[in-house]
């Protein structure tokens, strides 16, 4: 196992894919950092899952006592310096908090480390040697996982180290605690790894991966919604990927990390099985 | 204080890992040479984690296991070589002998004048020094591959050595129309030798010439810090292996036929380095071109 | 009796709508350099995907280095194989791809990944990226990955497509070397019958899933061999004549109007006029030898019908 996953480290720096996905994580990073606002990739379901529990703190600016019109006036340069004088907006505690983001780079690794292989027929010089399908399987799984887990991590310190650098401390959360965050997302993010990874081992060609990959968090959000809809049972947006990103960065309940931990880890089993299910029975072309 | 448990448990933990890693490695090596052993097989060894220093001792391994494939396999090829050699030294000694019997069969059974009777005689003689001279070579060999015979070391003109190989066959090339030219101008020179063997590499040299070759044969005697002796001719083989022909079961096709048994050039080397000299040859340009070098004195 | 290295019993491969294999048997025994002959779509990439694990087999079993079923796991490390076309990374160079596949054997020193290269005379082009590839570099590049690691076989799919004709007689050496020197076991698969007739020692010709022979090489040849054919529709009696009245016993029934006869001094007219008198019609006696692919014609033709 250490073999291929050495080989595939090896693989990955001379790949171009690998570069692009670090390329597109330092542009989001910057995207986030120059305009001192978040993006995300996802719906946007700030409005959408109810919030019982907790208190959020809500920002103070002078964005309070703008009309719409005239915040809609302002020049980028305006804009940055009145939020980074805000009080009680964490820049760096935000951009984790949309980590569902990190999805698309997500999808690079995937393509680079599992379906790249299975499309061009490489896997079937690794089968047909000493290596079993079984330990080809889990390998890579792992492998996947642990390059998402370290690209997490990456992410959140590029994040904080970049917003002390070119904006303020004033709206920068301690390093810490942005840890402690990341540290909790990390069965999440490796419930979003498993789903990738597991398509790749379904549909085993890159195109086909691809256009299932893209629009799949977006289709399952708006599945989800359908299915709160007609059900009328609302704590279910609760326990939706981008929302225990979400919340896991600001304060969860430890009955809420529980719950949420559950959803993942049931993501992750069913994901594997039918992955490992698909591969093992496959015919390698 | 936390800082410090902290540093402490990532660094035993990464020490842990470290030698569970060594300890995988080292088993799976011992589990894989086992294996190795049990079966004929190509197979070197694989390193289960990559890691340096095991990597460098599989390497090692590794090549004492292409070492010992590669002397499995010249053993096969020897052994195999070796069988050859016998059923054909086994043909090439009964072949005369068989032939001598019918001609000695045909004198007694048979009312044939004298005359003939002295021709046939003559025919069985021939057959017989063939013969002897076989089994003398084959012994001769087997000898040297004991390694118990020593050479007796005594004052030599080589010169008067070489010719006499040279008056031996001097009749045999003459009647191919060919002749043996030396070139070399001294008649003496003294080395610390043995005769016998030297007249044996002579001839042998000579005979495989005449043999083989096809055209005049040319020695060439150089004297420089070592003598040099070059036998040069043209030959009609269409490929010699340089190295392998002084290998004692070494014959190209076309002396197969002429029932070598590929003994005498070999005996030539193993002389020569037990004279404590080096035997090499050339062949280019249908010329082939063999050459002795002898410790002077 | 010889080591066995490969064997099949009754194995068969079923798709949904085609029977790929058909209760195949063959043997492949050590040193043996063994060619899979057939047209295309024939079977023989089927048998070489199975006995790897590429593929599942609906049927019968087969035996590597004599373990069968799971056991058989264990000793695919002594194989190594290309099957269809060569895969590889297009954006890493030759070099870069034998040491990828290097790293996930556990091979820890380098110069294999040189000596691979140089035996398929790649070496010139190692820091080439493979998209830049010709096709008969990509076959070359292949061969390097399935001969890397010191197997006892090798299993090659059509390995000379694309090579051009110093290549190929220098990878048929190239075979023969390993296979005396150092007890390599080759299967190599080819539609192209004159080229393995000339590296291989044994044969099997397969069509559409079935085994048409398993022959060695000595075998075929007097197949093919120079003889004299009798063409007649009573074949039985004929033969009987033969052998009775000539004392001809170097011969074979064709099929049922064919009889070749591969004793040298045969005179025609005689066996002719034989026959005749015996109330056998014979409609023609030709001297003739076959050439590989008309034998291999007529065993397909044999199939048929």
């Amino acid at each position: 196992m250490i073999n291929i996953i050495k080989a595939d480290i090896y693989r990955l720096l001379r790949t171009k894919t690998f570069y692009i996905a670090i390329a597109v994580m330092l542009f989001m990073i910057f995207l986030s950092i120059y305009n001192v606002e978040v993006g995300c990739i996802g719906l946007n379901m700030n409005g959408a899952a109810p919030f019982p529990e907790q208190q959020t703190e809500t920002m103070h600016s002078e964005l309070e006592n703008m009309s719409l019109d005239e915040i809609a006036d302002l020049s980028l340069s305006e804009y940055r310096r009145i939020m980074l004088n805000a009080e009680n907006y964490e820049l760096d505690k935000n951009i984790i908090a949309e980590n569902i983001n990190l999805y698309y780079i997500f999808i690079f690794i995937a393509v680079a480390v599992i379906a790249s292989d299975l499309s061009s027929g490489c896997v079937k010089n690794t089968l047909s040697s000493s290596i079993g399908r079984n330990k080809y399987f889990f390998s890579k799984i792992i492998f996947s996982h642990i390059c998402c887990v370290v690209i997490l991590f990456a992410n959140t310190f590029l994040s904080y180290f970049a917003n002390r650098i070119f904006n303020s401390a004033n709206i920068s959360a301690e390093l810490g605690l942005l840890l402690k965050i990341t540290a909790m997302q990390i069965p999440a993010i490796l419930a979003l790894a498993s789903i990738l990874t597991g398509i790749a081992f379904i549909v085993k060609k890159t195109s086909i991966f691809n256009t299932i990959a893209i629009p799949f968090i977006m289709l399952a959000q708006l599945l989800l919604m359908g299915i709160v809809r007609i059900s009328g049972v609302d704590n279910i947006m609760n326990y939706e990927l981008q929302v225990i990103i979400n919340r896991l960065a600001h304060d969860p309940t430890k009955e809420y990390i529980i719950k949420s931990y559950a959803v993942c880890a049931v993501i992750i089993i069913v994901t594997d099985i039918i992955g490992y299910i698909c591969f093992k029975r496959s015919e390698i072309k | 204080m936390v800082l410090c448990t902290i540093i402490f448990g990532a660094v035993s933990a990464i020490l842990l890992f470290l030698l569970i890693m060594q300890k995988i490695e080292t088993k799976n090596i011992s589990k894989q040479l086992n294996e190795i052993k049990a079966h004929d097989t190509n197979l070197l060894i694989h390193s289960k984690t990559g890691e340096k220093t095991s990597a460098a001792l599989i390497n090692e391994i590794n090549e004492l296991l292409l070492e010992i494939q590669k002397i499995r396999s010249d053993h096969q090829k020897k052994s195999h070589a070796l069988e050859q050699m016998m059923t054909n030294i086994s043909h090439d000694l009964r072949t005369p002998l068989t032939s001598a019997l019918g001609y000695i069969r045909l004198i007694q059974n048979s009312d044939i004048p004298e005359e003939e009777k002295l021709l046939e005689l003559e025919i069985i003689e021939k057959r017989l020094i063939r013969l002897e001279k076989l089994i003398n070579s084959f012994f001769e060999f087997s000898m040297i591959i004991s390694e118990s015979k020593l050479p007796e070391i005594s004052e030599i003109n080589v010169i008067a050595v070489l010719e006499e190989s040279v008056a031996n066959y001097y009749d045999d090339y003459n009647s191919h129309n060919r002749q043996i030219i030396i070139n070399c101008d001294r008649h003496k020179i003294m080395l610390r030798s043995n005769r016998n063997m030297l007249l044996r590499i002579f001839d042998n040299l000579l005979g495989n010439a005449l043999k083989h070759g096809s055209g005049d044969l040319t020695v060439t005697v150089k004297m420089s810090e070592n003598v040099q002796i070059g036998f040069s001719n043209l030959s009609n083989d269409k490929d010699i292996d340089t190295e392998q022909i002084f290998d004692e079961f070494y014959t190209t096709d076309i002396s197969r036929t002429k029932g070598n048994t590929g003994l005498g050039l070999a005996i030539v080397k193993q002389f020569t380095e037990m004279l404590g000299g080096k035997v090499s040859a050339k062949f280019a340009d249908g010329i082939f071109d063999l050459m002795i070098k002898l410790p002077a004195k | 009796m010889r080591e066995i290295v490969m064997q099949t019993t009754g194995l068969t491969k079923r798709y949904r709508d085609l029977t790929a294999l058909d209760h195949a048997d063959m043997t492949v025994y050590k040193k043996d350099i063994y060619g899979l002959i057939g047209r295309n779509g024939a079977g023989k990439t089927t048998i070489m995907k199975v006995i790897t694990g590429l593929t599942e087999s609906s049927g019968g079993e087969f035996r590597l280095f004599g373990k069968s079923g799971s056991d058989a796991d264990s000793e695919k490390k002594r194989i190594g194989c290309l099957i269809e076309n060569p895969a590889f990374f297009g954006s890493m160079t030759a070099y870069q791809n034998l040491k990828y596949y290097a790293l996930q054997k556990g091979i820890t020193d380098e110069k294999q990944i040189d000596k691979a290269l140089d035996l398929v005379d790649l070496t010139g082009v190692k820091n080439k990226k493979f998209r830049k590839f010709s096709l008969g570099m990509k076959q070359r590049l292949g061969i390097a990955l399935a001969v890397m690691d010191n197997p006892d076989l090798v299993i090659l799919d059509e390995p000379i497509n694309g090579l051009d004709p110093i290549g190929i007689s220098e990878l048929r050496e190239t075979f023969r070397k390993m296979s005396s020197e150092r007890g390599v076991t080759f299967i190599i698969s080819s539609h192209i019958l004159s080229e393995l007739y000339m590296v291989a020692n044994r044969f099997l010709f397969i069509d559409k899933g079935k085994i048409l022979k398993e022959i060695t090489k000595e075998e075929l040849d007097l197949e093919c061999m120079r003889c004299h054919v009798v063409k007649t529709d009573d074949t039985k009696n004929a033969a009987v004549i033969i052998e009775k009245d000539l004392g001809i016993t170097n011969y074979k029934v064709i099929d049922s109007g064919e009889i070749r006869i591969y004793d040298e001094n045969i005179r025609p007219d005689e066996i002719n006029k034989l026959l005749v008198r015996n109330n056998v019609n014979v409609s023609g006696i030709y001297e003739t030898g076959i050439s590989l692919e008309d034998y291999f014609k007529s065993l397909v033709g044999e199939e048929r019908s």
